[in-house]
């Protein structure tokens, strides 16, 4: 077991929490200009010191797959490790929680706190050399997923003007989702150009591997090789430079090697417990004092703690609630089943330790049902219970309520554990940092 | 029931019932054989499973005792056991172990019945079961089948218990191996086997044993739950009799078609049989209905030498003598005819001759009176001599038509009628017409014969009017066919008094007349003649209203 090193002292998470959970608090008369803090990357940021030996390429193992057609918004850790790498956003939020220029060189809002106007870097360009516009923002953002900015406008080249449908103090994180990222499309229809520091073309990315490119000097080429079937040890002899992984028999072998060096990823998964409300059926006896009573964490294999608080879909102003009052109840299946999403270990061991425990009612037995399967029977609360992994912190809680929570029938949700991941690096090759939603980015040395 | 039914019936009897009898039987036996056969099958197959489940018991022993030994150097192990260091290994002990054992099942229990580790289903650590190693004790050779419980599913295992000590802590393993469908049907190696497991309360107890060979085991059972006991299972063995059900259908359809095929070919010899018996009886019957006093010519012919071919032999001999028979009753008919004639002559004369010879007594008398009396006497009696004369002249022209002679040569019909009716004349009370077809055939017959036949059939209606007036009428025409071609029909019909029954039985009897004078012969002859033309002579009255006799002769060409 490597141990857990933590990025910020528990009072820096406190404070980091506290500020998005703030986030979206009434509007202060004052008008907020940014960058008011230091630029985020920072060494409080970095898991991995700088390179030793400047590298022409690095090969990054990731263990899903990865689909352009998803860009810029992932649907899995690889795909957020990939599109980190090559969209930008107008700021960004380092581990800590501060909001930093990216696509955005400076920002203010009026004195209601609602209009933001940024104005872009001046050096912005796209992959293909194109500069950045107030133009391209306002096209990018024409399919936004996000309910919190009502409109966008360019005021001139570089200038762009976002309203919010609530008031902000501060600059709201939402603007480094990946929702919001500056792309447009590409001419083959292939993987969108973007303005981060690394490109991919259709010609660089195959489902196996995607090769990105760096455009400024001083970087390595990233070659992400996708193995899903692989024994990650294996990876790690191969050798690969990068592996995020919470495979614990990986992250044991890795301390065996003096080569490599492995650091704890921020804790970014919350696994909760979903049970629909149903008719004539008591839902299942579980709360919090339970789950850490019977120290939960124990049956996930890999590193995992008792969920802690605070939690994003709580406290988030203008989104809907889980437990949705009023949502007549479903009815009660004629299976009782924990069912989780096949293929993720650490969702079938929880399911399994409440089966064991009795916690969700007897006679109730552990299910794992095809990802697909398991979304639609989420959605449609056919199911007795559910076990679901969150994203432990976000950057539009909204959006994310409405990808991974039901909509439409009223619903306990008991946090059971947090678990989080590794990254295993060649000593020496690579610098990383990581930003507050736990994704990995490759700085400059 | 005609004699064809019978054969036919008889063979099919004699044939089919020893075939249906062979057929039951065989059927009957086969079916005790084989369903002996498969119960024998069935015992052999619990006795291997028996054998199998033994095996696999002394297999999971050992793998225990591997184990144990295992366990016991183990100090990871030992420190997490009884330390409480690295839970995390020692979750997944029992899940690894089970896997390099090659078991289903394995559960590691503390000196409290608390589970530490569980390679079936890792994480339910800590629960309380000691149900499951108490009544493994209590099993017989301490084996027994086990509801195993997953987080998914139960399974069903067979499982031992075996324990080893540690720091002066107990500790107990559960292992087994899973007794799945897959472990039931790899027991039942014959497709025609299967093996089924009935736990208590299972529909399966219910089994009917009559109808298949069934067999089981009984093997200890512990059900899941935290109040299980020590119960009872069941392995049933079943063979299907689906196979003896299709040999039954085989011999079934086997049997039928050979029972078809042999009442086909028993039917065909049965007609053939028959035909041959009865197709000649049945000739001989029609033959011999053919057989009369005035048709003796039938022939009995026969070249078989079995009892049929004698038995028409027989109604030859027979035919032949009746043959003989008839021709002598012929003369003695004819003898008999030929004295009554002569009688009759003789009597006849005899009353021709008395008054002619009392006429000479007298002329004698008269003679020897004198001379002169003479030629008075003779004046007085000379118109008796001549009477008498007359008489005998009469008779004698009489007896003269008896019987003509014959010329057979064809004679045209017609032209006979008229004739004959031209020399009858016309009387005066009596009408008598001709109405004669055209086209009529030549009759063959001697034109003489037939006049005669006419002269004593037209003479007998003339007479039957007695002087009232009346119609004779006497047509032609066309008749049946006789011997491939055509009759001639004659009727002669009078409008007379007609016939009593007596006198039609009698009417062609020799010498029987109701006419005075009438000598009897008249329609005796006219039978004789037609029977000798070939001919037929029929006859329809009706007492006061007339009658008619039909004479029906064969045509030239017949």
């Amino acid at each position: 077991m490597i141990p857990a090193r933590p990025l910020l002292s528990p009072a820096r998470r406190g404070a980091v929490l506290l500020a998005i959970a703030l986030s979206g608090c009434a509007p202060s008369p004052r008008p907020a200009v940014g960058p008011a803090e230091p630029a985020p990357g920072d060494a409080a940021c970095q898991i991995v010191s700088g390179p030793e030996v400047r590298r022409e390429s690095l090969l990054v193992a990731v263990t899903e797959p990865v689909d352009p057609v998803h860009a810029p918004v992932p649907r899995n850790a690889a795909e957020r490790l990939v599109f980190a790498q090559l969209y930008e956003t107008l700021v960004q939020v380092d581990c800590g929680g501060r909001v930093g220029p990216a696509l955005a060189r400076s920002w203010m809002a009026d004195r209601a706190g609602r209009r933001w106007t940024f104005t872009l870097r001046e050096d912005a360009r796209f992959w293909d050399g194109a500069p950045v516009t107030a133009r391209d923002v306002v096209a990018s953002w024409a399919s936004r997923d996000t309910t919190a900015v009502a409109s966008v406008a360019a005021v001139d080249e570089r200038t762009v003007n976002a309203l919010l449908t609530r008031p902000a103090e501060t600059l709201p994180p939402l603007f480094a989702d990946p929702a919001l990222a500056v792309r447009k499309s590409a001419p083959d229809r292939g993987w969108p150009i973007g303005t981060g520091a690394f490109w991919v073309g259709a010609a660089t990315a195959s489902a196996e591997a995607v090769r990105a490119a760096p455009l400024g000097a001083g970087l390595p080429v990233i070659v992400f090789r996708v193995v899903p079937e692989r024994d990650q040890r294996d990876l790690l002899d191969e050798p690969v430079d990068v592996l995020v992984t919470d495979d614990a028999a990986a992250l044991d072998y890795a301390g065996t090697r003096e080569q490599l060096v492995s650091a704890a990823l921020p804790w970014e998964r919350t696994y909760v417990l979903i049970a629909p409300a149903r008719i004539g059926a008591a839902p299942p006896a579980l709360n919090p004092a339970t789950i850490a009573r019977e120290g939960l964490w124990r049956a996930v294999r890999g590193d995992a703690r008792t969920a802690a608080p605070p939690y994003w879909w709580e406290d988030s102003p203008g989104c809907p609630r889980i437990d949705r009052a009023g949502q007549p109840p479903r009815p009660a299946p004629i299976r009782r089943r924990v069912t989780y999403a096949r293929g993720d270990p650490t969702a079938q061991e929880l399911a399994d330790r409440l089966v064991a425990l009795g916690a969700v009612g007897s006679g109730v037995v552990a299910a794992g049902l095809s990802p697909r399967e398991f979304s639609t029977a989420l959605q449609a609360g056919s199911e007795w219970a559910y076990v679901v992994a969150l994203p432990r912190r976000v950057l539009d809680p909204c959006r994310m309520m409405r990808q991974s929570l039901p909509s439409t029938y009223a619903a306990s949700l008991v946090p059971l554990v947090d678990t989080r991941s590794h990254a295993i690096v060649r000593r020496g090759v690579v610098r990383l940092g990581v930003g507050l939603d736990g994704t990995l980015r490759f700085a400059p040395p | 029931m005609t004699l064809r039914s019978r054969i036919l019936l008889g063979f099919g009897a004699v044939v089919l019932v020893p075939l249906a009898v062979f057929g039951l039987r065989i059927r009957t036996e086969m079916a005790n054989r084989l369903t002996a056969q498969y119960q024998q099958r069935v015992q052999s197959l619990v006795a291997i499973i028996r054998a199998d489940l033994a095996q696999q018991a002394l297999g999971i022993a050992a793998r225990l005792d591997a184990l144990k030994d295992g366990i016991a150097t183990d100090n990871r192990f030992r420190l997490a056991a009884l330390q409480g260091t690295d839970q995390r290994y020692l979750l997944d002990y029992a899940g690894s172990a089970m896997r390099l054992a090659g078991l289903s099942l394995l559960q590691i229990q503390d000196d409290q019945g608390r589970i530490i580790s569980s390679g079936h289903f890792r994480n339910e650590y800590d629960r309380l079961a000691p149900e499951l190693p108490r009544l493994l004790t209590r099993a017989p050779e301490g084996t027994a089948l086990v509801v195993a419980r997953t987080a998914e599913a139960q399974f069903l295992a067979l499982a031992r218990l075996d324990s080893l000590r540690l720091g002066g802590r107990r500790f107990t393993l559960a292992a087994g191996v899973a007794l799945d469908s897959g472990f039931l049907a790899r027991l039942a190696r014959d497709s025609e086997l299967t093996v089924a497991l009935a736990l208590p309360g299972d529909t399966l107890a219910a089994v009917d044993s009559a109808g298949q060979a069934v067999s089981e085991l009984i093997v200890p059972f512990v059900a899941a739950g935290d109040s299980a006991e020590l119960g009872s299972a069941r392995i049933v063995v079943q063979h299907s009799l689906a196979s003896l059900a299709a040999l039954r259908r085989g011999v079934d359809l086997s049997f039928l078609a050979a029972a078809v095929v042999t009442a086909a070919i028993a039917l065909l010899l049965a007609g053939w049989l028959s035909a041959r018996i009865s197709r000649p009886l049945a000739e001989l019957a029609r033959k011999t209905t053919e057989i009369d006093m005035d048709r003796l010519d039938v022939v009995f012919e026969n070249a078989r030498d079995d009892e049929v071919g004698a038995l028409t032999r027989l109604l030859g001999a027979m035919t032949e003598r009746l043959r003989g028979g008839a021709v002598r009753l012929r003369e003695a008919e004819r003898r008999i005819a030929m004295g009554d004639l002569a009688r009759q002559v003789n009597h006849d004369i005899k009353n021709g001759l008395i008054p002619i010879r009392n006429v000479l007594r007298h002329l004698v008398q008269a003679a020897g009176e004198g001379p002169e009396r003479l030629a008075g006497a003779f004046q007085d009696r000379a118109r008796t001599v001549e009477s008498s004369v007359s008489y005998l002249e009469t008779l004698a022209a009489n007896y003269a038509r008896l019987y003509p002679q014959p010329a057979r040569e064809p004679c045209d019909v017609n032209e006979v009628v008229r004739e004959t009716l031209r020399r009858i004349g016309s009387s005066g009370h009596a009408t008598v017409r001709a109405e004669l077809a055209d086209g009529l055939p030549r009759a063959r017959t001697d034109s003489l014969v037939l006049r005669r036949i006419l002269e004593n059939l037209v003479g007998n209606a003339v007479d039957s009017l007695e002087l009232l007036p009346g119609t004779v009428t006497v047509s032609t025409r066309v008749g049946g066919t006789t011997d491939g071609g055509a009759a001639v029909r004659i009727t002669v019909a009078d409008t007379g008094k007609g016939m009593t029954k007596p006198e039609l039985e009698r009417a062609f009897d020799d010498f029987y007349t109701t006419k005075p004078g009438g000598t009897g012969l008249g329609l005796s002859i006219v039978r004789r003649l037609v029977l000798d033309a070939n001919g037929a002579l029929r006859v329809e009255t009706e007492r006061g209203a007339g009658t008619r006799f039909i004479v029906e002769l064969p045509g030239e060409g017949a």
